[in-house]
C-alpha cells in the first residue's frame, strides 16, 4: 500500500493516568485478561510511556500481543482499554516542532483530534525497543 | 516691524518651533506586554501571531517540566511553554492567557498570567537590561524599557528557542 492510498486509520484506544492513547489495530495479533502473575516478557506500557515516577495502577489491564515485527516487544500490559475505531488522517496532527525529539523516542508520532479529546498515537514498533529486551 | 509684531513673530515661532518638536515622527516599535507571578515581561510585537485567551491544554508524560503539553488553538495542535517553570524553576499556576509567538523556523504557545498591553514604545526607550538580572532571566531577556512606570524586561524569541529546544 502506498502513501497515497492512506485515508483511514484504525485504532485501538486506552487511556494511562488519564491520557488517551491509540496505537494502529493492525500492531495488534491478540488481546487477553490479564491474569494475576504476570509473566516476565509482559512490559507494562506506562513504562514505554514516559510516565516516570508513576506507580502503576493498572485498573482494568488487558495484554495486548502485538504481531511480530521490527521490535522485540511482542507483549504489553496496557489499561483503560476503550475501543477500537476507524478514523479519517485528515483528523491527525503531526507532533508539534518542538516536542518531537522528546516524544518520537518514545514511539508517539501524532495527535488525533476526535470530539473535543485528543489522543496521543503510538507506535509500539518506534518504542524504546531496548527496554523491551 | 514695530517691537510688538515682533515679538508676536518671535512668539509664533516659538510655537511653531515646539510643534514641530512634538509632530517629529518617532521611531518607534511595537511590543506585547505581559504579566507573569510579580513581573512584567514582553515580546517584540513582530514575534507575537496571537493572543489566545481561553485555551485547552493536555497533560503529556515524557516532557521536560516547562515543556506543559499539548495546546488545541481550534483544532491546531501547537506547543506550549511555562515561562514560568522555564525562569522560576517551579511548578507554574495555570497562566490565564496563551502568547503565540513564531518566527522563520520556531512556533509555540506561550502561557502567561495576564497580557497587559500591546502598545508602540518609542525606540529610544529600549536599554539595555539591568545588570542584577540573574539566572535564565537574565538568559532570556535582550533588552528593557519602563512602561507606566514599571520596568518591562524584553524577551529575546531566539534565545528562547535555543534555550526550549532539546
Amino acid at each position: 500500500m502506498t502513501s497515497l492510498e492512506i485515508t483511514s486509520i484504525k485504532l485501538l484506544f486506552f487511556s494511562m493516568a488519564g491520557v488517551s492513547f491509540a496505537v494502529d489495530a493492525e500492531q495488534v495479533e491478540s488481546m487477553a485478561a490479564c491474569k494475576p502473575d504476570l509473566d516476565d516478557d509482559v512490559l507494562l506500557v506506562h513504562r514505554l510511556l514516559g510516565f516516570e515516577g508513576l506507580v502503576a495502577d493498572y485498573q482494568n489491564p488487558v495484554i495486548i500481543k502485538l504481531k511480530p515485527q521490527d521490535t522485540d516487544c511482542h507483549r504489553l500490559l496496557i489499561d483503560g482499554l476503550e475501543m477500537i475505531s476507524e478514523h479519517n488522517i485528515s483528523n491527525i496532527s503531526p507532533i508539534p516542532e518542538l516536542l518531537a525529539p522528546f516524544l518520537q523516542k518514545r514511539g508517539i508520532w501524532g495527535v488525533l483530534k476526535c470530539e473535543n479529546r485528543l489522543s496521543l498515537l503510538v507506535d509500539f514498533c518506534r518504542t524504546g525497543q531496548s527496554s523491551c529486551q | 516691524m514695530t517691537a510688538k509684531s515682533e515679538k508676536i513673530v518671535e512668539i509664533i515661532k516659538k510655537t511653531q518651533g515646539l510643534k514641530d518638536v512634538v509632530d517629529v515622527d518617532q521611531e518607534t516599535v511595537k511590543v506585547v506586554i505581559f504579566r507573569l507571578s510579580k513581573n512584567c515581561f514582553a515580546f517584540y510585537g513582530k514575534d507575537v501571531k496571537e493572543i489566545i485567551g481561553q485555551y485547552q491544554l493536555s497533560w503529556v508524560p515524557g516532557l521536560p517540566g516547562y515543556l506543559p503539553g499539548l495546546l488545541n488553538i481550534r483544532g491546531e495542535i501547537e506547543s506550549a511553554i511555562s515561562l514560568q517553570y522555564l525562569l522560576e524553576g517551579a511548578e507554574a499556576a495555570s497562566g490565564g492567557m496563551v502568547v503565540m509567538v513564531a518566527n522563520e523556523k520556531f512556533r509555540t504557545g506561550v502561557i502567561v498570567d495576564e497580557v497587559c498591553d500591546v502598545t508602540d514604545i518609542p525606540f529610544q526607550s529600549i536599554v539595555l537590561p539591568l545588570t542584577t538580572l540573574q539566572g535564565m532571566t537574565n538568559e532570556l531577556v535582550s533588552h528593557g524599557f519602563n512602561h507606566k512606570g514599571e520596568q518591562v524586561l524584553l524577551l529575546d524569541l531566539e534565545k528562547l528557542e535555543s534555550k526550549v529546544r532539546l
